[in-house]
């Protein structure tokens, strides 16, 4: 077994277990509220239903768990002398299985969620926001969609990873303020918005099937990137 | 094919205005355990760091097992570094961290993890944030000797370790070195009680090699030269002198060089003492910050 094999099934087995771990929470809270909206219903005579937002969660998810365990996942690696290559590479492959993983997990949780909604509120009134941003989209090209965008979302938490290793606390105060500053600034303008609708395909025929390219280009723009910042970095304590 | 394991030639390496490693020049060979001896600050981790890749030299070259080391994995494969900083993943349990080096050691001997775990009474199933500053040492230790890599390294091991785990980490390395042929660099400041396991020291001065020399010849070679002042310094005259001092009337000169039989019976004759100087109290000598480097 090669070192860049080792290096992967490591990364590969700790995202899963953490996937797993986190979905159970995350299951056990939606079941909390959906007997909660139950509840609701039958006591009152309005109508109530429930939409979990898995996909969302899960993105979170995807890109906090990159972020918190760069650190402490590199060093530990490099302590059992793997190299900065194999870590590398290895943990872009495990951050793609994880964004898999991620799809199929919010796909399957929509479909149990719209059979319980069916089920419990005899409704199949369910919001799907990608079909509500591109008409024409299907369970297929949703889970293209989403697949895609939890790449690019793995991919910025990589680059934000490499660089808080490389340039420490300073990078992370600059990071989360221009992040907050951001929503202040961006929503104004114009440009920005343009770009953004460009870049998520809006309003673009097949936009959902284009956008998922959009996606894929940045992350790769921003792996070379990743690597670039690793390539010659000395290892941080 | 070269004869030693681990060859660096000028390695430099600076921090700022620091220079950490200066020059630095060795080879060290296959199944021996060498002592890297230096005081805090002299270099010793960042020769370390280089040496397994964990760092980069500014300038010079690294060769381990015939192998350019700097990010080549099937160097970086035959080295075990165990350092003196935690990089270790907090939550994760002992017992899982001894799976993680055995999925990444080759040789790694499980059973002989689990054997050395009940010797240094080491809980498998604690959390890595939960041990003590010597248990943390103590998994490096188990580590490293399970691990069976060619090139196994320690930075400083027996930190927080009572005495008593002193002396079996000692025994344990003896007893495996035999059993399992290898080459160890261990970095400590406990000098004294750890020179009996070395083959060979490395002294370390202000990032440079001051000496490299087998340990029976460094204890050789390192006399306390002391009587009436006058007779101690014709006595030493001319003679590599690292320390001097003066007590009472009685002048003591610690020389180091080789010194023939009939030198030393000279200078007994000429009415000084000789005696052996301690290891512990070389290392201090040679690596004082006002003592002219020795090479």
């Amino acid at each position: 077994m090669s070192r860049f094999s080792k290096c992967l099934s490591y990364q590969i087995k700790r995202k899963v277990m953490s996937t797993f771990i986190f979905l159970g929470f995350y299951t056990a809270i939606c079941a909390v509220l959906y007997l909660l909206t139950l509840f609701a219903n039958s006591t009152s005579n309005g109508h109530s239903s429930f939409n979990s937002s898995m996909f969302f969660t899960a993105a979170i998810f995807g890109f906090v768990y990159v972020i918190a365990d760069y650190k402490s996942k590199t060093n530990y690696l490099m302590m059992f002398g793997n190299t900065r290559k194999n870590i590398f590479l290895s943990s872009l492959s495990s951050n793609i299985v994880l964004s898999v993983l991620l799809m199929i997990i919010s796909t399957v949780f929509s479909i149990i969620e719209s059979a319980l909604t069916e089920l419990l509120y005899k409704s199949n009134e369910g919001m799907n926001l990608l079909h509500a941003i591109y008409p024409e989209s299907n369970m297929g090209t949703e889970m293209l969609f989403m697949g895609a965008l939890l790449i690019l979302i793995t991919s910025v938490s990589t680059l934000y990873g490499a660089l808080a290793y490389k340039f420490g606390s300073i990078f992370k105060i600059l990071f989360w303020v221009a992040f907050g500053m951001s929503f202040m600034f961006f929503p104004l303008s114009p440009t920005v918005a343009n770009l953004f609708n460009a870049f998520f395909c809006y309003g673009v025929p097949n936009g959902i099937l284009l956008a998922p390219i959009n996606f894929i280009i940045a992350s790769l723009i921003l792996y070379v990137i990743s690597y670039a910042a690793v390539l010659r970095q000395s290892q941080a304590v | 094919m070269s004869e030693f394991i681990l060859e660096t030639k000028a390695l430099n390496k600076s921090y700022g205005d620091v220079k950490a490693v200066r020059d630095f020049t060795v080879g060290l060979e296959r199944n021996k355990i060498y002592g890297l001896l230096g005081r805090n600050g002299a270099g010793k981790t960042t020769f370390l760091n280089i040496i397994s890749s964990r760092i980069f030299a500014d300038s010079g070259e690294v060769r381990l097992f015939g192998y350019n080391a700097v990010e080549n994995q099937e160097a970086l494969a035959k080295i075990c570094y165990m350092p003196e900083k935690d990089l270790f993943i907090e939550t994760a349990r002992v017992s899982r961290i001894l799976k993680d080096a055995a999925i990444f050691y080759d040789n790694f001997d499980m059973e002989y993890a689990q054997r050395l775990c009940k010797k240094f009474d080491l809980s498998t199933g604690k959390k890595y944030k939960a041990l003590s500053r010597g248990y943390e040492s103590i998994i490096r230790i188990v580590i490293g000797l399970a691990s069976r890599a060619p090139l196994t390294i320690f930075d400083e091991p027996v930190l927080g370790l009572d005495a008593a785990v002193r002396d079996l980490f000692y025994r344990e390395l003896i007893a495996d070195y035999e059993s399992n042929p290898r080459t160890y660099i261990i970095s400590t400041h406990l000098i004294e009680e750890s020179a009996d396991v070395f083959e060979e020291a490395l002294i370390i001065k202000d990032g440079m090699l001051v000496e490299k020399l087998p340990v029976d010849e460094l204890k050789e070679m390192a006399r306390y030269v002391s009587g009436k002042a006058s007779v101690v310094d014709d006595a030493v005259s001319g003679m590599n002198i690292v320390h001097s001092e003066m007590v009472g009337n009685v002048k003591i000169c610690a020389v180091f060089e080789r010194l023939t039989d009939e030198k030393l019976r000279m200078l007994a004759s000429g009415g000084a003492d000789v005696s052996p100087v301690p290891v512990q109290k070389l290392f201090i000598y040679l690596t004082e910050q006002n003592q002219e480097v020795v090479k």
